[in-house]
């Protein structure tokens, strides 16, 4: 492979629905993605940020793809759960010209679009892919869409789906037209709903030979980018409870705040209506499910351009000194405990003691090494595929964009495929991305970020950096858990949290901070716990690897270091530094 | 023949002095300023100063004001109002110096919808505060009535005519997700041009889906706009739900415009601004100023 010259960088980030479909087949990571609850005939709410694959899940279940995956995996076509892909993010969505109308209307031409936009998908599914219809599949297909259509033409039944798609087309087309002219807003167009044309054409399609077992799953990608009245159309129909004939699959970024109101006024309820796919996924240790679907995503990428046995931690390699310095602060820690507790050869202890051994030297063996850095040494070597995994904050994107740039800087430089990435390459292309990411930090997100206004900006960045400042201290000085990276918040106060949760939306969509749900001390509780982007860190000379656990803080500390540069103190134990550590406090 | 003028409020100097600019020059019988509620109290000493030249020049000044905070609100306003002064082959002069791009493009198309002879005016300023311009950039939206004509399952494409801000277009692309995006970059050595296209070339230039090319962006005769079109794939408009943006020099506005009178299946966006600088610019540079018909 060394004197192979690359014809693709494998760590393309692109989003999902702008990748060629091979290339979305070769990279989708199975397993660890969740098929069994996307094949359950229950409506689920996908939540993830940004980056993190929904679209990427939907558009391989859906039905195009399904094909595609039987020609090149041998997957089972005709599918017994077919996909139908919805994408929410397009101009049609965003058409505000149903607010110049009564609400009456308004929610009528919402549905309208809503609705033709899922026919449209269904009938390009079918259109586009062969699905073997038998001449009376034809015949069921036809006479139930001449009901429901009743201005289609249908000449030749096996072009039935053209011809639903030449009628949506046209309907949308005229529609759009009329929205077009003069100065006045009355359009005619013939109201539909989603019970009178949706549903009856699905029923259809079971009925015929090839789909009676099937299930269809309507795949709505990016939800949240609906209009309010389609948001809570969208829920009426999740109450539905029939799902023998079909069921949604809602991708959301931001579930916590999207609107589960229905149209009657009521609310959708998890469990109930919907179950939760929740993407994203706690990451911190090495076997969390995320960082095995990291290593599959890298580990697949490699493969697909030749490097078949090239594993993910020897494609990014760590750098052998900081390994060895990592090895030999354990082993420093190791000796202060045994000789703190007065036990002898480590070999002679039980395995309780040992387990002590360990779990002291995993909270204070890497912490030793960050802490007794020289004031003037370099910034630490950020490289090996564990340090990215840590660095993506559980983000796939925040993964792959990095490795992208590492790929591209060795195939530029040498003109052929790399087999690994020298750790100084990756440590300098880490801390260039950090670096980047504090500079638009610091130019300010007010023409990046929807709705953030300069103060936001400089309240953000102030938050940050004293964020930055005591995970920092906390590295330095804190008694047991000195690598921690994530926090809660404690005295939420409705004001404070008010303040906080406009620059925690602005820090989201920014990403350089991600919000998950996790178990909290009390017990049976679950509460919301905070983590900015590692990538964040590397220019402060952080362990971006961080360590199980969160900080509290109150919201008061975090309110007062975001308006008036306050430092963060919420800790208690602490035991002084021993001698001036290489942080960039 | 007599002409009604139709202009934008601003606290800019360029404004007032423009405006009577034109109306020293004769032939105006009638001025319409229009105005954002959201800006009353800072423009209000230039529309007070506006007001003197008007009754000086015999010149009927109507003032009507609009909300910029919602697309809504602004169409709503300026359709009940403006047609109260303007009709079918009124000799229409509009000023679009200062106007916002969004209530621009529904006065234009209020205006070409009452059948009004429309040609419109553009005062270069002196010069640009070294600061920031604006900022706290809201959601992108799709202008009322110009919103083309999008079709579920095609991807989109977007067309823009950037200006010094890249962060607008690097919004509007993070926002829309087009697989294509063709981009004009403003030409020229004005303002500071080629050292803010460098942090412009840095972002932009060498994405695979992104089509740099250099476009005169102050120009927006017929003849620019064909050589606009000429820029694109001819089956483009097939192809995609195509989204126009004018993010550059306010003439640019005017091209996207008579871009969609060709192609209706265009829609137009605007990433509305929270914030602008007081000190946006200084002066008026009246050789410069940039003029020309609507009609295509």
């Amino acid at each position: 492979m060394n004197n192979k010259t690359i014809q693709s960088n494998p760590f393309e980030y692109d989003a999902a629905l702008n990748l060629p479909a091979e290339m979305l087949i070769d990279w989708y990571i199975e397993d660890h993605n969740f098929a069994r609850i996307l094949r359950t005939t229950r409506n689920v709410l996908i939540n993830g940020h940004r980056g993190s694959g929904k679209s990427m899940m939907l558009i391989y279940n859906s039905l195009r793809f399904q094909k595609l995956r039987h020609e090149s995996k041998q997957h089972e076509f005709p599918p017994s759960h077919v996909g139908i892909y919805v994408p929410c993010n397009t101009p049609l969505t965003h058409r505000q010209d149903h607010e110049l109308m009564p609400i009456g209307q308004q929610v009528a031409l919402s549905e309208f679009y809503f609705v033709m936009a899922i026919i449209e998908a269904i009938a390009e599914a079918f259109e586009l892919t062969s699905v073997g219809f038998l001449a009376e599949d034809y015949a069921i297909l036809a006479d139930e869409i001449k009901i429901v259509m009743p201005n289609i033409v249908i000449n030749e039944p096996s072009s039935i789906f053209t011809q639903v798609r030449r009628s949506v087309k046209s309907q949308l087309v005229n529609l759009q037209q009329s929205l077009q002219q003069g100065i006045v807003t009355e359009v005619e167009y013939n109201a539909v709903s989603f019970y009178s044309l949706v549903a009856p054409i699905l029923s259809a399609l079971k009925r015929t030979s090839v789909f009676k077992n099937a299930h269809f799953s309507i795949l709505i990608d990016d939800a949240h980018d609906l209009n309010s009245h389609q948001k809570r159309l969208l829920n009426s129909w999740l109450s539905y409870r029939d799902h023998s004939v079909f069921s949604f699959k809602v991708a959301v970024a931001g579930l916590r705040t999207y609107n589960l109101r229905t149209l009657s006024g009521g609310t959708v309820l998890e469990g109930h209506d919907y179950q939760i796919l929740d993407l994203e996924q706690p990451f911190q240790s090495e076997e969390s499910n995320f960082a095995q679907f990291a290593k599959a995503v890298i580990e697949q990428r490699l493969a697909g351009v030749g490097l078949h046995d090239i594993s993910a931690d020897d494609f990014f390699p760590q750098s052998p000194e900081f390994e060895a310095d990592i090895a030999a602060a354990n082993v420093a820690v190791t000796q202060e405990y045994l000789k703190e507790k007065g036990w002898g050869n480590p070999n002679d202890l039980t395995a309780e003691q040992k387990k002590s051994v360990r779990d002291y030297v995993y909270k204070y063996g890497r912490a030793k090494y960050f802490r007794e850095r020289k004031a003037k040494a370099n910034l630490p070597t950020y490289s090996g595929f564990e340090t990215l995994v840590h660095l993506s904050t559980g983000v796939v994107r925040n993964l792959l964009n990095p490795c992208y740039q590492m790929f591209d800087t060795i195939v530029s430089k040498n003109g052929t495929a790399p087999d690994c990435i020298p750790p100084r390459t990756q440590s300098d292309i880490v801390k260039v991305k950090s670096d980047e990411v504090w500079g638009q930090i610091r130019r300010g997100l007010e023409n990046i970020v929807e709705g953030c206004t300069k103060e936001d900006s400089d309240h953000l960045c102030n938050l940050l950096t004293a964020l930055g400042d005591y995970f920092v201290n906390r590295l330095i000085s804190h008694k047991s858990e000195p690598r921690i990276l994530s926090f809660i918040i404690s005295e939420a106060e409705t004001e404070n949290m008010k303040f906080l949760d406009n620059l925690f939306r602005i820090a989201q969509q920014a990403q350089l901070l991600y919000i998950r749900s996790g178990s909290s001390k009390t017990r049976g509780r679950r509460e919301d716990y905070f983590t900015p982007n590692r990538i964040l860190w590397p220019v402060l000379g952080l362990d971006v690897n961080g360590q199980h656990g969160r900080a509290s803080i109150s919201s008061r500390e975090l309110v007062d270091a975001a308006r008036l540069k306050k430092p963060i103190k919420s800790y208690t134990e602490m035991y002084k530094p021993s001698e001036q550590l290489g942080l960039m406090l | 023949m007599t002409t009604t003028l139709i202009s934008f409020a601003s606290w800019e100097p360029r404004f007032v002095k423009g405006v009577t600019h034109l109306m020293e020059e004769g032939g105006v019988n009638k001025c319409v300023v229009v105005y954002a509620k959201e800006y009353a109290a800072q423009t209000a000493h230039n529309r007070y100063v506006l007001n003197s030249e008007a009754k000086k020049h015999s010149i009927e000044l109507i003032e009507v004001q609009i909300a910029l905070e919602t697309s809504i609100a602004s169409w709503k306003q300026l359709v009940q109002e403006l047609p109260k002064y303007v009709a079918d082959n009124t000799d229409v002069l509009f000023d679009i110096t200062t106007a916002p791009r969004e209530p621009l493009w529904y006065i234009l198309h209020i205006l070409d919808a009452l059948g009004c002879k429309v040609q419109w005016v553009y005062h270069h300023p002196e010069s640009y505060t070294k600061d920031w311009l604006s900022r706290n950039a809201q959601s992108p939206r799709l202008i009322l009535k110009r919103s083309g004509i999008a079709l579920p399952g095609k991807k989109t494409c977007i067309i823009a005519l950037a200006g010094f801000d890249h962060e607008r277009l690097a919004q509007l692309i993070e926002r829309y997700e087009p697989v294509k995006c063709f981009v004009g970059r403003q030409i020229g050595k004005q303002l500071d041009n080629p050292s803010r296209n460098t942090g412009f070339d840095e972002v932009f230039v060498n994405q695979k889906e992104i089509e740099v090319f250099d476009f005169d962006c102050y120009d927006a005769s017929s003849t620019a706009v064909q050589s606009l079109i000429a820029r694109l794939p001819l089956d483009i408009w097939e192809k995609y739900n195509v989204i126009g943006a004018s993010l550059g020099p306010k003439p640019s506005a005017i091209t996207m415009f008579k871009l969609t009178q060709i192609h209706r299946e265009m829609g137009l966006v605007y990433i509305p601004s929270g914030e602008y600088n007081p000190e946006y610019s200084m002066g008026i540079d009246l050789p410069k100023t940039s003029l020309g018909s609507l009609s295509t």
